[in-house]
């Protein structure tokens, strides 16, 4: 890596957005998915 | 196609690529070029990373899938979502905080250069391959519907895509590829519901999805658990995870989408966008594949989809053959499509046993009357290449005579930003992973930045020009489709395994992982050719195999004294 390619600070840059945390996040895309599975299996049935 | 058609066509691609080319200053650093200078919000990460997935074969293939095969093709994203987390919690602060260029490069950090590069290798050979093929796949179709020849379409296609790559890199590529999916998904939408609303008046949508349930098109999940069923829940859910962390977490071409994002929470953002909104995207355009089908319960459908091949068939000594089989093809519609509406007029009054008759009589018209088989057997002796499968002409068929004037224009430009969108993203990752990976750190490791920029466009380029002889020439090997995405299944596994090796075994060494990559290619490949596993389930067989062949050789003492890394 050449240096000063990259003029940014990155790892603090590490935070959560404001809305939710990052857990929360991540259940609803999950929860999501779950949601999609019974519905194709609704769908299927 | 009409003149409002061509308009609406040339206009939006038009206006998409030159909106790239004015958003966009020519990159004067290689952290400009590869990663568009670090600037990208996640709605922009989100649709570059969903737009790079989603080629041409996407829009082209997917309803027509649909239409022969029902919803069952929706699975293989089910792991998708599980792998954007994984990949936001466990892969993105590692790419971030060695402030690698390329995914490859990290792995000389934590391991050597051969195994940096042998990485680097496999991407390089295997999207090389995919370049070609998401170039060639909508360039033989367009070709036949628009009446151009096949080398003018790939060439078409792929002179805009060089332009704007070249001139612009990864943030002409992310720009244009934010407005390329908005209009993607806006056909896709607009397509279902001109599908909806050429159905029968009195078919209520309710009714509608019960047709499509009676010819069993609905399957959207296959909970039999067998290995060598190609699509079920369980190879969606373990198959597909292990592809989509190959594909997302270590494939270049989307690496260098979501790293361009301005800080670590964008991308993970983006990312996770990606992994909320692709199965409800993926669902609705197989659902119009199915859609497609229902319609052509109550409308006469061709005999073949591909009518180019149809009329070349036709014009040889089975043409008598043919006449009678579109006969018969007509009565066996009338006689289905009675059976249907005896069905759908018992589902509201009817009682179970005369509904349960009604969806059985749907079933034996259906079964009856499969001529179309037969006709896909006198088209493909009617010449050397004669392409008797249909499924990628359903939908482009039913755009072309159903759709009114202007979005006709506008679904065939869904097809070529899909083709655009995703050959832009493999090009500027080629080009990149060339330069950085191979000729800055093996050939010239010391040239200020702007050679290294002008290096990569001249790569990105010479990609972009070997991508479309590729397309030139695909046609000469047969199954070449099929065997391109079987090979990235094929590499993937492999890939991941380095990386996860590198992530969460630390005490594995850079040679027995190294080992362990190729022999696990050859395990790979040798379970490819000798059993019929489904080629999802490899991905997950490499990655297992790289962490347990590497592991045993590490056990064993002799490779891991002789391994250079950590």
């Amino acid at each position: 890596m050449s240096p000063g390619e990259d003029p940014r600070p990155r790892a603090e840059m590490d935070d959560a957005p404001p809305f939710l945390t990052w857990r929360a996040i991540y259940l609803v895309v999950l929860g999501a998915l779950a949601a999609e599975i019974a519905l194709a299996l609704a769908l299927a049935s | 196609m009409s003149a409002l058609d061509w308009c609406v066509l040339a206009g939006t691609i038009g206006l998409i690529v030159l909106y790239g080319l004015w958003k966009t200053r020519g990159p004067t650093s290689m952290g400009e070029y590869v990663h568009g200078g670090y600037r990208d919000r996640w709605l922009t990460i989100g649709l570059a990373v969903m737009a790079t997935q989603a080629s041409a074969i996407t829009f082209l293939s997917m309803p027509g899938q649909a239409y022969e095969d029902g919803l069952r093709f929706v699975q293989f994203y089910f792991g998708l979502p599980i792998a954007m987390v994984v990949l936001s919690v466990a892969f993105i602060p590692r790419f971030y905080r060695l402030r690698v260029l390329t995914a490859y490069e990290l792995l000389e950090t934590r391991f050597d250069l051969k195994t940096r590069q042998l990485a680097a290798f496999l991407f390089l050979l295997q999207r090389g391959l995919s370049a070609g093929v998401t170039i060639y796949a909508p360039a033989i179709v367009l070709s036949k519907v628009l009446g151009w020849s096949l080398n003018l379409t790939s060439v078409a296609i792929g002179a805009v895509v060089i332009l704007y790559t070249v001139a612009g890199g990864t943030r002409a590529v992310n720009q244009t590829q934010k407005h390329q999916m908005v209009v993607m998904l806006g056909g896709m939408v607009v397509a279902f519901v001109v599908v909806v609303r050429r159905l029968p008046p009195d078919l209520s949508f309710g009714h509608a999805i019960a047709v499509a349930r009676a010819f069993g098109k609905m399957n959207a999940v296959d909970l039999a658990p067998s290995l060598g069923s190609r699509y079920t829940l369980w190879s969606g859910l373990a198959g597909g995870c292990f592809l989509a962390m190959s594909y997302f977490g270590t494939d270049q071409s989307q690496v260098q989408r979501y790293l361009s994002g301005r800080s670590i929470a964008e991308s993970r953002l983006g990312l996770l966008f990606n992994g909320l909104v692709k199965v409800p995207m993926q669902f609705l355009i197989l659902f119009v594949g199915v859609m497609v089908f229902v319609f052509y319960q109550f409308n006469p459908p061709p005999l073949s989809f591909n009518e180019a091949a149809l009329r070349r068939a036709a014009a040889t000594s089975d043409a008598p053959r043919l006449e009678a089989l579109d006969a018969q093809h007509r009565d066996a519609f009338e006689r289905k499509r009675a059976a249907v509406q005896r069905y759908t007029a018992v589902l509201d009054r009817g009682g179970a046993a005369q509904v349960a008759a009604a969806r059985a009589d749907v079933a034996a018209a259906a079964a009856a009357g499969r001529v179309r088989e037969e006709a896909r057997v006198l088209i493909a002796r009617s010449g050397p290449r004669a392409d008797a499968n249909d499924a990628d002409y359903v939908f482009l068929s039913f755009v072309m005579a159903n759709l009114p004037r202007g979005l006709v224009g506008l679904l065939l430009a869904v097809i070529l930003c899909a083709a655009m969108s995703s050959t832009a993203s493999e090009l500027t990752a080629l080009g990149g992973c060339t330069v950085v990976d191979f000729y800055r750190r093996s050939f010239r490791p010391s040239a200020p930045d702007a050679h290294y920029v002008r290096v990569a466009k001249l790569a990105t380029g010479a990609w972009g020009v070997l991508a479309v002889l590729f397309a030139a020439f695909a046609g000469m090997v047969d199954n070449l489709i099929q065997a391109v995405n079987i090979l990235g299944s094929l590499f993937y596994g492999t890939i991941l395994g380095i990386f996860l090796a590198a992530f969460f075994a630390p005490r594995l060494r850079a040679t027995p992982v190294f080992v362990a990559a190729i022999l696990s290619e050859l395990v790979v490949f040798g379970l490819w050719l000798a059993t019929g596993i489904g080629f999802l389930w490899f991905n997950l067989i490499g990655c297992v195999a790289v962490l347990l062949l590497a592991s045993a050789l590490s056990a064993s003492g002799r490779p891991a004294r002789s391994g250079p890394g950590r």
